[in-house]
């Protein structure tokens, strides 16, 4: 089942009040679909539309034109309670979790603060809520009194993460939410997601710019060059066996420590 | 490559280097070498002393942190030991820095061309006019298109990777016999990036230029390198050639580094991360400072361990290194 879907959307960022014509096309004429409990990946270099394409998702920015889809509605023809109800399934997972986390609040008015919006529950619940999540992804019920800023980048972003889960979403969008993370931290974050993502059956796209990640995370991938997707397929097929050169010139570019030893496999080499 | 080392003396020679902030050792006891025409990686996390550690040559730390001991030779220049106008004749001429951040790096208000040449005019007293002209065929020599032209582009003109090339075009101005590279790729695309790269091999590969290499990236480091020192919390752990530390790591920190990093080359189950975190200034134990997320941690590791050698220059800093074919 299409749980969320783009449908020809295009973007144009406007630029003609300064130079009297129209900008160029961030997104062009982009269409795919996520099925329930599947994870995209949506990779590409700066530049190529893939974070204005995840915020339109999010219904952040207004596509210019074609539709964004969940569970058979047009987020834009949305409003009022049934927004307000489509934005409880739909969580966003931002980079740099220093700073879409507010530095002047506590990490337990941070994750009760979608509750309280959302009315859930009596106040008492929502604290037990918020202490549940904590532990969900490996923090400790004491996390709740710190300020973001008491925390290291890895359990910054434990916290971005349980508060996109706290709702109880069907899909969570998450945008390159480790590369901000150390090697030995993004391993747990990812392993983390992974697990989440498990138990709770989630839905989710993934941008990023690391194909390693991408690979790792997700199911299928879309590779964007320049607004387009250029490559869309089952991530095992995408990286194992490219079709389009872009993708190849990606995978070719990329730093990998097992490219010595895939390399010192092949006669003749190494 | 390691080999066109053997017999001679190093270009730069870092001898039990520690620097403090007050209270705090941030770099512990580091010895580190640079051959000539060889490519170094100085690999480590965040909060590892990588940076300072470069900082330090270039007597650039920041103002709270002092070296507190250790030597560092430049050739035959003790560096810890210099005067202010002879580090001047040094920076630039024997030794050039290619920062991170480039954007920052190059003044918004002068043209790159006359960036790219300054050194040129301020170190071997030529015209402008003349070091305009070379600093065309710098820029040609780093693969800038249509060099004649952009000299006169400010660096905002500039794409991220044009202006880590302006930077790289710069630094070899008068032809360093070491460049120092802090994380010159961060930020740039992975195609830039694999530009950026390539562009330094060819640099080495054609005037002998060594390059001491400061990176988190170990596909990078892979990729490039001949020799590689592995940080943690401020000590060397692990050095070896680039077979010895990506084919056989000893010191656990390496080889679960190696394990938790993800592969766009090949399917991976399950990465292996590596629990806890990175210990941050003033958490550093003593003992071995891996030990506390050390899955291999027995009770002497509350003992400092002291560097065993496994095989000729691969060195660990571990009680219990890794045998030499076990996987991660």
């Amino acid at each position: 089942m299409k749980l969320l879907e783009v449908k020809n959307v295009s973007k144009r960022f406007d630029a003609r009040s300064w130079f009297g014509r129209p900008g160029d096309l961030v997104v062009r004429d982009v269409s795919l679909s996520v099925a329930a409990g599947q994870t995209l990946g949506i990779v590409g270099e700066s530049g190529s539309g893939k974070s204005t394409l995840l915020r339109m998702m999010l219904r952040l920015i207004r596509p210019t034109s074609g539709s964004i889809i969940f569970r058979g509605q047009d987020l834009w023809t949305l409003g009022g309670a049934e927004l307000l109800a489509v934005r409880r399934e739909i969580q966003a997972i931002f980079q740099d979790p220093a700073s879409s986390l507010n530095p002047r609040q506590r990490i337990g008015d941070i994750l009760l603060a979608p509750l309280d919006v959302h009315r859930i529950g009596p106040s008492k619940e929502r604290r037990d809520e918020v202490v549940a999540t904590l532990l969900r992804v490996g923090l400790t019920a004491d996390y709740a009194r710190r300020y973001p800023h008491q925390l290291s980048g890895g359990q910054r972003q434990r916290v971005a993460i349980a508060r996109a889960i706290i709702m109880g979403p069907s899909v969570v969008l998450a945008d390159e939410p480790t590369s901000a993370l150390d090697v030995s931290v993004q391993a747990q974050i990812l392993n983390l997601f992974r697990e989440i993502k498990r138990n709770l059956g989630l839905t989710s796209v993934f941008v990023s710019h690391n194909l390693g990640v991408v690979r790792y995370l997700c199911d299928s991938v879309a590779v964007m060059r320049q607004g387009e997707i250029v490559e869309i397929g089952p991530s095992e097929t995408v990286f194992a066996a490219p079709q389009h050169p872009y993708t190849r010139a990606l995978l070719d570019a990329v730093p990998d420590p097992r490219r010595r030893l895939l390399s010192s496999l092949v006669p003749g080499e190494g | 490559m390691a080999s066109m080392t053997s017999g001679l003396a190093p270009v730069l020679d870092i001898q039990n280097l520690t620097i403090e902030f007050p209270g705090q050792r941030v770099v512990d006891d580091v010895n580190l070498e640079v051959g000539a025409g060889e490519i170094v990686a100085l690999i480590g996390e965040s909060g590892s002393g990588k940076t300072l550690t470069a900082l330090a040559i270039l007597n650039l730390l920041p103002r709270q942190a002092h070296v507190t001991e250790g030597r560092i030779m430049l050739n035959h220049w003790p560096m810890l030991h210099l005067t202010a106008s002879q580090r001047r004749e040094l920076l630039g001429d024997r030794l050039a820095f290619i920062p991170q951040d480039s954007m920052r790096a190059l003044n918004p208000m002068l043209p790159v061309g006359d960036q790219v040449g300054e050194p040129l005019v301020i170190h071997r007293s030529i015209s402008w006019e003349a070091a305009r002209r070379i600093a065309v065929n710098l820029l040609r020599a780093v693969h800038l298109k249509e060099p004649e032209k952009r000299i006169a582009d400010y660096p905002h003109q500039f794409s991220g990777g044009m202006q880590q090339r302006a930077m790289i075009a710069m630094a070899l101005a008068l032809e360093p016999e070491l460049i120092i590279a802090d994380e010159p790729t961060t930020g740039l695309d992975v195609t830039v990036q694999a530009q950026v790269i390539r562009l330094l091999g060819e640099i080495r590969d054609r005037k002998g230029t060594s390059i001491l290499f400061i990176t988190h990236d170990l596909g990078l480091v892979s990729d490039f390198c001949d020799r590689v020192y592995v940080m943690y919390a401020g000590k060397v752990v692990e050095q070896g050639s680039v077979g010895d530390i990506f084919d056989s790591p000893r010191h656990p920190y390496t080889a679960a580094l190696l394990a938790a990093t993800p592969s766009a080359l090949e399917r991976v189950s399950e990465l292996v991360s590596i629990a806890g975190q990175i210990p941050t200034r003033g958490e550093i134990e003593a003992g071995c400072v891996f030990a506390p997320r050390c899955p291999r941690a027995q009770p002497l590791c509350a003992e400092a361990p002291v560097e065993s050698e496994m095989s000729p220059r691969h060195r660990v800093r571990c009680w219990y290194p890794r045998g030499p074919i076990e996987t991660p």
